[in-house]
């Protein structure tokens, strides 16, 4: 206890030109774009630099090394919501799947009009930055040799049903198929920050500090003048130190919870924490009579995209304690399922939902307000009943919706029909949410946005946020290369005007 | 998170009742998933996840442990943790427990049994007896079949 108090008093400082908070899909482009164009960088990140081979293999490993909370951050309502985000250099992008997806073009013009937002999201420059991110990151299509049973079982459904699936396109161009992408993929082939931007960052001489939480930014006179905050311990997170960063500019991507939390403490208030959205998910297990070998492919390789219901569709393999967690039955009836671990498939649906929610700071931890409204649960069920068929469709012997109060084994589609005949209660299905949106939200309005079209705060000159938190409203595709477009576009913006203001 | 002794007796009980052991008379299909006993230690792993949780988790995974391991008292009138059952008579606690009118019983005993999943699945030795990693190793092309009208024909 000494020992800590002492230590919280032991200070470091540094300064730099801009210092990025958050190593995540946001932060690490940010910090890429301007490196490269010879700013003085300086990386904060509260988690772990993990290398690859470090990484433990097993899930109480990975939660724990990897996720905010071990992966049990919830939102505060009656039916908590687990929300998925990782701590570590590369944040969520060092668990997440890899799929790539450009933004739709129904979004990006709601953006232009009802936010103003045409510069961010021009057009041409898109699609020029898209093209730039996808070679960086090595982005194809799934290919048949990687696509695994779970995927291939997933693409006969959708064929059988007539349904418009794909195969996904991944930052992975030589995937293995290990299906261990939330463990951070073996041989590194699948392109996240902490093993593409962060290091190219670095090479053209960006820093970076981990274990590194930042408070709140430094403000003077109305400007950004750098950051404060704690330095934490690798093991228990608990803070150990402290520091000081000056800088000229001060760039925040802490992702979408914790963004606004900086900028709260940072003395910002109005829309901050607002607008909080998300495309939250549930899944589908089905066996099969023969190995369908979820261990083999990609982890997510098919999809099923449904924009026009608000859902999507995606295969997902779990490691085998994910996997068993979801199998029906206590004692011998779960050992003789679980004994037959070869011969599951699991597909997910993700929605757009419609609900808005609120990030507040809490008196003891931060909460996440945030309860999806009936027209939400609809699609959300819809979208699993359409699992479930395509499961039947594709030969499934039993069927495992895991919905609370509902039998917990189908074997035919009439018991199906018979459970889509009515709604689900409220909370009876298990929901997980890894895309996160809003909270620091974009706009030219300032009464109605946090940032400009430029991303720089509309109240204190040099705060930028650029992360997922900017984002006016959620898509119904996965974020990642939208966010990292996003925020090139204007990071590009920034270094040219950096670059001016130096040569000035 | 440290658990008392109370807590981790309960806890290996609650596990045993979700996978009961091998030498309890439950054969072990597929290779032995029943851990042998004193194969796994589940409090390790409970300290090791639940150490990093959040504070509201790591209160409602305690407040679970207590709740299941009392739950003899206050479902069968027993004066007994779930420590003092037989394992048969564990698992159909459980069972009754999994359809629970209350619903917070019923996520609470799912929340256990992901936990236990956890706890068996993170042993490396009864991971490689669940053969799970075996097809990575065999690659593609996986051949798959399913049930159409009664009979199995190839789908891929
Ligand atoms: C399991 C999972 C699977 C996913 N799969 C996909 C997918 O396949 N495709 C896709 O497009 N999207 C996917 N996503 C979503 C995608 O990864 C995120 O939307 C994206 O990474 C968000 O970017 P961000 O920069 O906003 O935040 P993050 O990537 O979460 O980065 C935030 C960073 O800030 C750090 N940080 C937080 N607070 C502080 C602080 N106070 N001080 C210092 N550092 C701090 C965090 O440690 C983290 O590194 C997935 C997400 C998860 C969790
Ligand atoms: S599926 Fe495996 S090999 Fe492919 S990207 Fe993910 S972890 Fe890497």
């Amino acid at each position: 206890m000494l020992a800590e108090l002492v230590a919280r008093r032991k200070v470091w400082e540094d300064q730099a030109h801009t210092v990025v908070v958050g190593t995540g899909a946001g932060g690490a482009t940010a910090a890429r774009v301007l490196a490269a164009s010879g700013v003085d960088v300086l990386m904060l990140e509260e988690g772990p630099r993990l290398r690859t081979p470090e990484r433990p293999r097993d899930v109480i490993g990975a939660l724990s090394s990897t996720l905010r909370d071990a992966g049990t951050q919830t939102t505060t309502s009656a039916h908590p919501i687990p929300l998925l985000q990782g701590v570590a250099v590369g944040g969520s992008t060092a668990v997440n799947s890899g799929i790539i997806w450009r933004m739709p073009e129904d979004v990006r013009e709601a953006w232009v009009r009802e936010h103003g937002l045409a510069t961010l999201v021009d057009p041409a420059e898109m699609d020029r930055i898209y093209a730039r991110i996808e070679e960086d990151l090595e982005v194809e299509v799934t290919g048949d040799e990687v696509l695994g049973g779970n995927a291939t079982l997933m693409r006969y459904g959708a064929e059988k049903l007539g349904l418009p699936g794909r195969a996904m396109s991944r930052n992975a161009r030589r995937c293995k198929g290990r299906s261990e992408c939330l463990q951070g993929c073996p041989g590194e082939r699948r392109q996240s920050m902490d093993v593409s931007y962060v290091p190219a960052a670095m090479a053209d001489g960006a820093r970076l500090r981990t274990h590194a939480r930042v408070d709140r930014v430094w403000i003077e006179g109305g400007r950004a003048v750098g950051v404060k905050g704690f330095v934490v311990d690798p093991h228990s997170r608990r803070p150990v130190g402290r520091f000081r960063v000056r800088a000229k500019q001060v760039i925040v991507s802490a992702g979408v919870v914790h963004t606004p939390l900086i900028l709260m403490r940072s003395g910002l208030r109005g829309l901050v924490g607002r607008r909080f959205q998300a495309h939250p998910g549930a899944a589908v297990v089905a066996r099969f009579p023969e190995p369908v070998r979820m261990s083999f492919g990609a982890t997510q390789g098919y999809e099923v995209p449904m924009r026009d219901r608000g859902f999507k569709l995606e295969s997902l393999s779990l490691p085998p304690e994910m996997l068993a967690a979801r199998l029906p039955g206590v004692g011998r009836a779960w050992q003789e399922r679980v004994a037959h671990l070869d011969c599951y498939a699991q597909w997910c649906a993700q929605v757009r939902m419609e609900a808005k929610g609120r990030v507040v700071a809490g008196p003891l931890w931060p909460l996440v307000f945030y309860e999806p409204t009936e027209r939400d649960l609809d699609r959300l069920q819809e979208a699993l009943v359409l699992i479930a068929r395509m499961m039947f469709a594709a030969g499934a012997v039993e069927v495992y919706l895991g919905v609370d109060g509902l039998p917990e084994v189908l074997r035919s589609e009439r018991e199906l029909d018979e459970l889509a005949s009515f709604r689900w209660k409220r909370g009876a299905i298990h929901l997980i949410a890894s895309h996160l949106f809003g909270t620091a939200v974009a706009g030219a309005d300032p009464a109605r946005s946090v940032v400009g079209p430029d991303l720089q705060s509309h109240r204190i000159d040099g705060l930028y946020v650029m992360d997922a938190s900017v984002f006016p409203t959620n898509m119904g595709v996965n974020p990642q290369h939208s966010i990292m477009a996003v925020v090139v576009r204007a990071a590009e913006q920034l270094a040219r005007r950096s670059a001016g203001r130096r040569a000035a | 998170m440290r658990l008392t002794k109370i807590e981790r007796r309960w806890l290996r009980a609650l596990y045993e009742g979700f996978a009961p052991p091998a030498e309890r008379g439950y054969t072990a299909d597929g290779e032995g998933l029943a851990p042998k006993p004193g194969e796994v230690d589940h409090a390790a792993a409970f300290e090791r996840l639940n150490g990093h949780a959040s504070p509201l988790a790591q209160l409602g995974l305690r407040a679970a442990v207590w709740l299941l391991g009392s739950a003899p008292l206050w479902t069968r009138r027993r004066l007994a943790g779930i420590d003092g059952l037989p394992v048969e008579e564990r698992v159909a606690l459980l069972e009754d427990l999994a359809r629970h009118r209350s619903a917070l019983v019923r996520e609470l005993t799912w929340l256990m049994k992901v936990q236990a999943s956890m706890s068996l699945f993170g042993n490396a030795e009864i991971r490689r007896r669940s053969r799970y990693d075996e097809g990575r190793e065999e690659g593609m092309p996986v051949r798959l079949k399913a049930l159409r009208r009664g009979k199995l024909v190839e789908v891929a």
